[in-house]
């Protein structure tokens, strides 16, 4: 009998195993560091909506997580990745419009950078790389913020009606963001790998064509006008209208490139409305509209879309940052509101011909009696490249009544994605093209001149050809990057036409046709078997 | 878990405690010992009725006849009989069943087995295949020892090696293999233990036998067993010795004179800038230094009923490079108590360990290469602490910094303290013979705190990166960061065991739970004279806003593990064996869609010589083996690898009309993330020949790896960021082991016995997400390895150099691969790889006269190519001529054989064969048998040296590098010589 107790015995205390499933739930992962929000605690708060949304918007401006630099969100570069500072938004896409042109040059020999001043790139331009990364980051950053906010997922988290009808417009916001990087990279990349909210987080997506992205975006932009705001009614830096108007109006201008079709006529009603949505060509000079209050001192009129950078919290080294100080030397950053110089851009001397020194928008820095001409484009000191050519100033982080900028690292300055005057010049370019009325059109020319006090003299119906509003565009527009687009779009930019150090060469070589777009990054290919290659890499 | 522990306590009080006999007349005692023996049975032959020994060994028992045969019996004695004939006092002596203590036991995971029944790839490794010399620690033991086992160690001192077995299962994730210390599975590396705690590892290298290890066995696992306390009388046992380090290699850099030439042929502009002095920097940064090691201890049995071991040590070791320190002191102990007549026993072990080092910057070694050698040490003119610096016009240090200045002006010190220790109970339950449950209670805890300073005066103290508005002056910032860690690993693991022989079958069955936590915290302060240096300009509100955020203690998630696991082993007639494992595994570093995952193994042995050469004496040992098993690996490095989650700035926002708002990122999750998984199959065999003096393994094997995970690029779309973790594909590893060991001479008075392992490894990647997913990153795009589909990882992926005729190589003229008249990275191509396909390791024990003793440990590697970085990076004269700051740096002599004159760091010339023969350690030693006058004593005193030789053609440092064959500059492993004495008494 006392063997049987034991063993009694002995089965219970092996019963004590069955206690342990009751740990299973020590399995559950859930943060424990105070700065770490799991899904549902980050969305139990109502801002949470706001600061993915200012995430989105900031994704334009910032590079990672901390203020100037830091956390960058394309990983650090210990495994692998791009620099941070490089690979920010409106820098990288600035580049890649202005650099390969006659309008900018840039003295740096960081590997693969001077192959931009050239159009001669290849498949592995590292460049290239960090900006496509950038498109599809906020991309993905897009289609998260729709994922996150289905009816569906908003009923589960009790949403209030007020913020539900908020969430609303956000949405709309997110999906005009989404559209204008497929923009971007329509325009800079022709096919890509594409995908929505509707597709999973993981699977490797497919490569579309550029028409078919293409309609997309229109598809989009007319999908979500209604859910936008009405111009000029929503917060500072957040789009509205205008915005989606002012972005379906670049598609269509550019639509005989993008998809072999001419809708110059559909362009001319969306240019209209932009025009007519209430913003307004601000009267202030012109050098305001890119000074360090360029976010109050009547800059915001024009601005339909701006970047909205801030010295002490929104601050990266790319953006207003890298537009300032690369542009200038140490002495002449001090003069506009900066404590660097990174001695990188100036202009071409052909782009310097074409815009003269009479049209007061054309700002020189003063004092400057550089050679047009550039004879050493990348040496391994920059500052003997920086000397030769001429040296525009754009941006400025001295406010419109001669103060600086909150802090000397990092400017206030906003960039303008997108503002008024140039849909007054793409409606000049379409009535020069046959498509609109040639009379309003030397109007909305000539506003320009008379607001910027150009000393130019104002033109006539006559005067007004596409060759003239090309460079009317570049003198209003000079590195805002626009220049490798509208040279595309008049036919000048692969070859009926040519500049100094165009291809490699001092005098300017025509570039093979496949150059008018760049190459899928091989990284990329190399990490999706979907993705093929554009002709020509 | 609380409420577990004390389950559990309850559970142990309603165990049976009523159990000790009544005494009778007599005493038993150990043969060797004449201790008395507590605890025997004595039983009358043909009656159940019987009592034990007290405590003193004496027992009484009544009732008995004339006539009667009285057994006494004891677990590991033989069985004595005695014919009662009336006496009345007896005194009754056991001996020590011989082969019960011989007989080899191999760990195998959860319960141990006779090496003879053992049916996986188990190799043991004890004291007597250990290496030999100054050896601090534990890995060292290893290194070159086991077939399949590659070891590289570091030289910085007190940092831990890296163990490959089988060349390890994964392609991007860890390596390591599982290490458990008397059960206790452990994270965090082994440089806190004294090697002379030691008794055996047995290293399990099959899926069938690390099965039982599920989710954390698919790169093997290393089972440690510390030294137990004795059942016989003290034993005390000391360790001690001391070495010498000098440095065995320098990098081949140019002699002052030489780069005098170079400068004046290649950059006379900068003549000018050479100075008057001929430094050799390698010297003045490398210092001989010593090592000191001592270690005591004691062995006994308390009160002579507990069995216990306490060890003491103590190292100091200096290593070569100036101001790098590592001091340990050790205790540990080990008890073994047993109560109930063995039904009850247990095995406590505990090791605390405090550690001090001095880390010394080993970024002065790059820069003892790169500095002028022109150049003098000191400077009295010098406004950085008296050290010679370079600065530019505004006085800010520019070019290479002084190396000796980045050793003196820093002090980055750490101190930690650990526990780890295991409490083992193994309950044999009474009047169920076979029937045993155990249970491990382990915790592993360290803390530790760092603080990192640099003088504001030295030249690392001056912050280049303030903005511009910072005078010169204002930039002696200097460096202040405090750190700590604190880490945290609970353990417990419950089971039973049940074996029973029914006719010839031989059953053997285990049922165990596991349950692990592991929790991790750390803090890190950055600089601190950042913010609060006295410096108004430094100081703002903002700033200190900033820098408190940056002052943020992080808190992991933390890793808890469990898993329901089994093993029965079944033996026909002793010469047909089964395993069967099975191991269900739950980890909370998977997404609950595959939290849990089911992993087994089983494996099947043949005594070969039992059916066939049962009497031969050629043959003593044949046994077949098979195993076949899944294992697998959950050790992502990112807890929320799965998990989605937001990061909300502290600092970075975006305006939205008036307001800032803080902006927040979603993190890149992936929920379909499965576990890494291996399949592995193996055949064995095991022989010896001529009574074991010829004895050795074979085994082939092959290892399929799918899932592999990976923190990688993730390609437009495919996550939330670039850079993600994701499974990537699938790897195939093959190979053969071979191990011998032969007892060459076993004479009376020379005893010659050699120990070689040869493991042939081939690693390919069978499937992968990218075409071409480029590893080696050198910076900025720069990458000279792949991972592609049918090659082995980490494959080197350059540009095909073209030489001219004199065989120079020309700058920037590579193949043109594809053929398209445009040199990119399509016309790269595989050339060598990283990963050795043969590695040996030899041993030789050689005694002469009893007393002088001989050993040497010799290692080989074949197939080996490193990427000589060293040279790619700094034989250019763009290194040597730096045209941006107009500094000159000296670079390796390798110049003379490209005279590039920028650098071409993706050209296959700095791919070079690394294959290697090593001696790594000869010691010589005496055995003074009867010094200490006191029985059974002995001295040993011997001298060696480590790191002896290496024969190789590769040029750099050391062949043997890290980072999967870039060989970067590192921390020199240094030659030691060393004396030593090993007493017992």
């Amino acid at each position: 009998m006392k063997n049987f107790k034991t063993i009694k015995k002995a089965i219970f205390f092996f019963a004590a195993l069955l206690v342990f499933s009751a740990c299973e739930k020590d399995l559950e992962l859930e943060p424990k560091d105070d700065d770490i929000f799991s899904n549902e605690k980050f969305f139990q708060n109502p801002d949470s909506y706001k600061q993915f949304l200012a995430k989105i918007y900031g994704g334009l401006a910032l590079t990672g997580q901390s203020n100037g630099a830091g956390d960058s969100d394309l990983g650090d570069p210990a495994q692998g990745a791009v620099d941070e500072g490089f690979s920010q938004y409106i820098r990288g896409y600035w580049q890649m419009q202005e650099l390969p042109t006659d309008e900018a040059i840039i003295a740096w020999t960081d590997p693969t950078l001077p192959e931009l001043n050239f159009g001669t790139w290849n498949a592995d331009n590292r460049f290239v790389e960090s900006f496509f990364a950038r498109i599809f980051f906020q991309i993905g950053l897009c289609n998260e913020y729709l994922r996150e906010t289905t009816d569906e997922k908003l009923d589960s988290r009790n949403v209030t009606p007020q913020l539900r009808a908020q969430i609303k417009t956000f949405r709309a916001e997110v999906r005009f963001l989404r559209a204008l990087s497929y923009y971007h990279g329509v325009d800079l990349f022709g096919k890509m790998p594409f995908g929505t909210d509707k597709d999973l987080l993981g699977t490797p997506p497919q490569m579309q064509t550029r028409t078919y992205v293409y309609n997309f975006i229109i598809t989009e932009l007319d999908a979500i006008n209604a859910d936008l705001a009405a111009p000029r009614t929503n917060e500072y830096a957040r789009v509205d209208q205008a915005a989606g108007w002012m972005l379906k109006a670049k598609m269509l201008l550019n639509s005989k490139v993008y998809t072999g079709v001419d809708r110059s006529a559909e362009a001319l009603v969306a240019v209209n409305q932009v025009i007519n949505s209430g913003y307004t060509i601000a009267q202030i000079p012109y050098a305001d509209l890119f000074k360090a209050d360029n976010n109050s001192n009547g800059a915001q009129n024009e601005i339909i879309f701006p970047i909205a950078y801030d010295g002490k919290k929104t601050g990266s080294f790319g953006g207003t940052t890298f537009l300032i100080k690369a542009s200038n030397t140490v002495a002449s950053g001090a003069l506009l509101g900066v404590n660097d110089g990174w001695q990188g851009f100036r202009v071409r001397q052909e782009f310097a011909n074409n815009v003269g020194t009479s049209d007061a928008r054309v700002m020189y820095q003063p004092g400057n009696t550089d050679p047009a001409s550039i004879l050493h484009p990348t040496t391994a000191t920059s500052a003997t490249a920086f000397a030769e050519g001429k040296k525009l100033i754009k941006y400025s982080n001295i406010k419109s009544d001669g103060s600086p900028g909150q802090d000397q690292g990092f400017p206030d300055t906003d960039f303008p994605m997108f503002r008024l005057a140039d849909a007054y010049l793409m409606y000049a370019e379409l009535a020069a093209n046959g498509f609109a009325d040639v009379g309003t059109a030397v109007g909305y020319v000539n506003d320009l001149r008379t607001r910027a006090d150009a000393g130019a003299p104002t033109i006539t119906a006559a005067d007004l050809t596409p060759t003239l509003v090309l460079n009317e565009r570049a003198k209003e527009l000079y590195w805002e990057g626009h220049r490798r687009q509208d040279l595309i779009r008049f036919g000048k930019f692969v070859s009926g036409y040519t500049w100094q150090w165009k291809g490699g060469a001092q005098n300017g070589v025509d570039l093979a046709p496949t150059r008018s777009i760049y190459p899928i990054p091989n990284k990329e290919i190399n990490s999706n078997r979907n993705l093929t290659q554009n002709p020509g890499y | 878990m609380k409420t577990i522990y004390k389950k559990l306590l309850f559970l142990l009080l309603l165990l049976p405690l009523n159990l000790f006999a009544q005494t009778l007349e007599g005493t038993v005692t150990d043969k060797t010992s004449k201790q008395p023996l507590p605890g025997v049975n004595v039983v009358i032959k043909g009656n159940a009725s019987g009592t034990q020994t007290d405590f003193d060994g004496k027992f009484k028992i009544s009732g008995l006849k004339k006539g009667d045969v009285l057994v006494f019996s004891y677990l590991g004695y033989k069985n004595t009989t005695l014919a009662y004939n009336a006496q009345t006092n007896v005194v009754i002596v056991l001996e020590e069943e011989a082969n019960q203590l011989t007989e080899v036991v191999v760990q195998v995971g959860y319960g141990s087995v006779k090496k003879k029944d053992a049916t996986g790839s188990v190799e043991l490794i004890t004291a007597k295949d250990f290496n030999k010399g100054p050896i601090t620690s534990v890995d060292g033991l290893l290194n070159g020892r086991a077939s399949g086992v590659v070891v590289t160690s570091s030289g910085t001192p007190g940092n831990g090696a890296t163990i490959r077995i089988r060349g390890g299962s994964s392609l991007l994730a860890s390596n390591d293999p599982l290490i458990v210390i008397d059960g206790l599975p452990i994270d965090g590396g082994l440089s806190q233990l004294n090697p002379n705690d030691i008794e055996s590892f047995s290293i399990l290298k099959d899926a069938s036998s690390t099965a039982i290890y599920g989710n954390r066995g698919s790169n093997g696992v290393v089972l440690i067993t510390t030294k137990r306390g004795s059942k016989k009388g003290i034993q005390v046992s000391l360790n001690t010795f001391t070495s010498m380090n000098t440095l065995a290699k320098k990098v081949d850099v140019f002699s002052a004179d030489q780069y005098r030439g170079i400068v004046a042929s290649k950059a006379p502009d900068k003549i000018g800038l050479l100075g008057a002095s001929n430094t050799d920097w390698q010297k003045e940064i490398f210092k001989n230094s010593y090592t000191s090691d001592v270690s005591v201890s004691i062995l006994g049995n308390i009160f002579d009923k507990v069995p216990a071991r306490l060890t003491l040590g103590n190292t100091d070791n200096n290593g070569i490079l100036m101001t790098s320190e590592f001091k340990r002191t050790t205790a540990s102990f080990a008890l073994n108590p047993t109560v109930w007549n063995d039904h009850l026993k247990f095995n406590v072990t505990g090791t605390y360990a405090y550690t001090f080092r001095r880390n010394a910057d080993e970024g002065a070694i790059g820069n003892a290469l790169g500095m002028d050698p022109t150049q003098p040490v000191y400077d009295a003119d010098s406004p950085f602490a008296g050290y010679y610096q370079s600065v530019n016009a505004s006085g800010n240090p520019n070019g290479v910094y002084n190396p000796v200045s980045l050793l003196m002006e820093r002090r980055n010190v750490s101190d930690s303290k650990r526990f780890f220790g295991n409490f083992n109970m193994d309950y044999h339950v009474h009047f169920v013979p076979g029937l045993h449950g155990f249970i491990n209670l382990g915790i592993d805890k360290e803390e530790g705190t760092g603080t990192d300073r640099t003088n504001p005066m030295s030249i690392s103290g001056f912050n280049t990166s303030l903005p511009n508005t910072f005078t010169t002056a204002e930039r002696r910032i200097g460096y202040f960061g405090e750190t700590w860690y604190d880490n945290r690993n609970q353990n417990l693991n419950t089971g039973f065991n049940y074996t029973r022989k029914i006719g010839k079958f031989n059953i053997d069955l285990l049922g165990a739970y596991d349950w692990q936590q592991f929790d991790y915290q750390n803090f890190n302060s950055g600089n601190i004279n950042l913010y609060y240096y006295n410096n108004p300009k430094l100081y703002t509100a903002a700033g200190e806003a900033e820098f408190k955020g940056a002052r943020d203690v992080y808190t992991d998630p933390g890793n808890n593990l469990q898993a329901y696991l089994g093993r029965l082993n079944v033996g026909f007639d002793d010469k047909y064996l089964l395993t069967v494992n099975f191991r269900r595994d739950g980890s909370t570093r998977v997404s609950p869609i595959n939290k849990w995952e089911n992993f087994w193994g089983a494996a099947f042995a043949w005594k070969i010589r039992d059916d066939f050469f049962k009497n031969s004496n050629l043959v003593s040992d044949l046994k077949l083996r098979l195993s076949y098993g899944e294992v697998g690996q959950q050790a992502l490095p990112n807890p929320y690898a799965w998990f989605k989650k937001y990061n909300v700035s502290n600092n970075a926002y975006y305006q939205f009309g008036d307001q800032f708002y803080l902006v927040a990122r979603p993190d890149n999750y992936n929920e379909n993330l499965k576990w890494e998984k291996s399949t592995k199959y193996n055949v064995g065999l095991d022989f010896g020949f001529f009574s074991n003096r010829l004895k050795g393994s074979i085994d082939a094997y092959r290892t399929e790896t799918t899932d592999l995970f990976s923190t990688t690029v993730l390609g437009a779309l495919q996550g939330l960021g670039i850079f993600g973790p994701r499974n990537v594909g699938s790897l195939e590893t093959k190979g053969i082991d071979v191990a011998f060991n032969v007892e060459a001479i076993k004479q009376e008075n020379l005893n010659v016995s050699f120990n070689y392992n040869v493991t042939y490894n081939k690693v390919e990647i069978t499937d992968l997400f990218s075409d071409n997913l480029t590893a080696g990153s050198l910076g900025l795009n720069v990458n000279v390895q792949s991972q592609k589909i049918g090659e082995s990882p980490y494959s080197f992926f350059v540009y095909e150099q073209v030489y001219d005729a004199s065989g120079k190589p020309l700058q920037g003229v590579y193949v043109d691969r594809d053929g398209n008249g445009i040199i990119d990275s399509k016309d790269k191509y595989l050339y060598k790889k990283a990963a050795p396909d043969v590695t040996m390791g030899f041993l030789t024990n050689v005694t002469i006269y009893k007393n002088l003793d001989f050993s040497m440990a010799w290692r080989a590697s074949f197939g080996n190519y490193v990427y000589d970085r060293v040279s790619a990076d700094k034989a250019t004269l763009s290194n040597i001529n730096n045209t941006v700051n107009n500094t000159l740096s000296n670079g390796t002599v390798d110049y003379i054989n490209t005279y590039f004159t920028s650098g071409q760091q993706e050209s296959d010339y700095y791919v070079k064969n690394a294959a290697y023969l090593k001696l790594d350690n000869v010691t010589i030693g005496y055995n003074f048998s009867n010094m200490l006058r006191l029985e059974k004593s002995t001295l040993r005193l011997y001298g060696g040296v480590q790191n002896v030789l290496t024969i190789t053609k590769y040029h750099g440092l050391d062949p043997e590098v890290f980072n999967n064959g870039i060989d970067n500059t590192i921390f020199p492993r240094a030659r030691m010589f060393t004396l030593g004495v090993n007493a017992n008494f």
